[in-house]
């Protein structure tokens, strides 16, 4: 028994009706294995650092759930694999203290407040360097 | 570049609320740790401690598969 998480990058050229829909058959899936989903979150379209599959873009799909069988997590993943709507997915276990709170409205205003403080930071660490 | 046989400061001692920060979904932090070509910083370089630099780098090599970070950078193409 654990707790997992897994992010995976659906293709860019998927509308917005068909997204919701992978995401959702992929959900059932998961429920259908046995998994509890405890947050959901669409961290939307984004540049990726590297060519996959010749595409430039991708959609970022991500969800934390309890599993209780190892052996359905191999099952997922081989979901994941055949499903060519997917580019890449990673499955990390994770501990029970970093479950995320059901809060998407909150989190996507405090994540950008989180990164403008992160290049504040930066900035401090520059000036100091050069002190 | 950080002059080297200096003594700095980890920083995540200095401030640690920085540590929850060293997770691949701050990505976006974790660039400060990665160079211009994409390599990863050697801790002697930034001052880290050991500990430390041991989760950043697991962190940004799973960054590195979602493709929120670069394996390598190509100066040509840019």
């Amino acid at each position: 028994m654990g707790i997992y998480e897994t992010t995976y990058i659906l293709h860019p050229a998927l509308q917005e009706g068909r997204l919701n829909d992978i995401v959702n058959t992929i959900e059932k899936k998961a429920v259908s294995l046995g998994a509890e989903i405890l947050y959901s979150d669409n961290w939307g379209r984004k540049k990726l650092a590297y060519y996959i599959d010749k595409e430039k873009y991708g959609t970022y799909i991500f969800f934390q759930y309890k599993l209780s069988d190892l052996n359905n997590l191999k099952e997922l993943s081989g979901e994941f694999e055949h499903n060519p709507n997917v580019l890449r997915y990673l499955n990390i276990k994770i501990a029970e203290q970093d479950i995320m709170k059901a809060k998407i409205k909150e989190s996507g205003n405090s994540e950008k407040d989180e990164n403008s403080s992160v290049e504040e930071k930066q900035d401090n660490t520059d000036t100091e360097k050069e002190n | 570049m950080a002059i080297l046989g200096k003594s700095k400061i980890c920083p995540f001692k200095e401030d640690p609320s920085l540590i929850k920060k060293i997770n691949y979904k701050e990505y976006k932090f974790l660039k400060k740790f990665i160079t211009d070509q994409g390599k990863i910083i050697p801790a002697h370089v930034t001052g880290v401690s050991a500990k430390y630099q041991r989760l950043i780098t697991s962190e940004i090599k799973k960054a590195r598969v979602l493709a929120l970070l670069p394996f390598v950078v190509d100066p040509r193409n840019n």
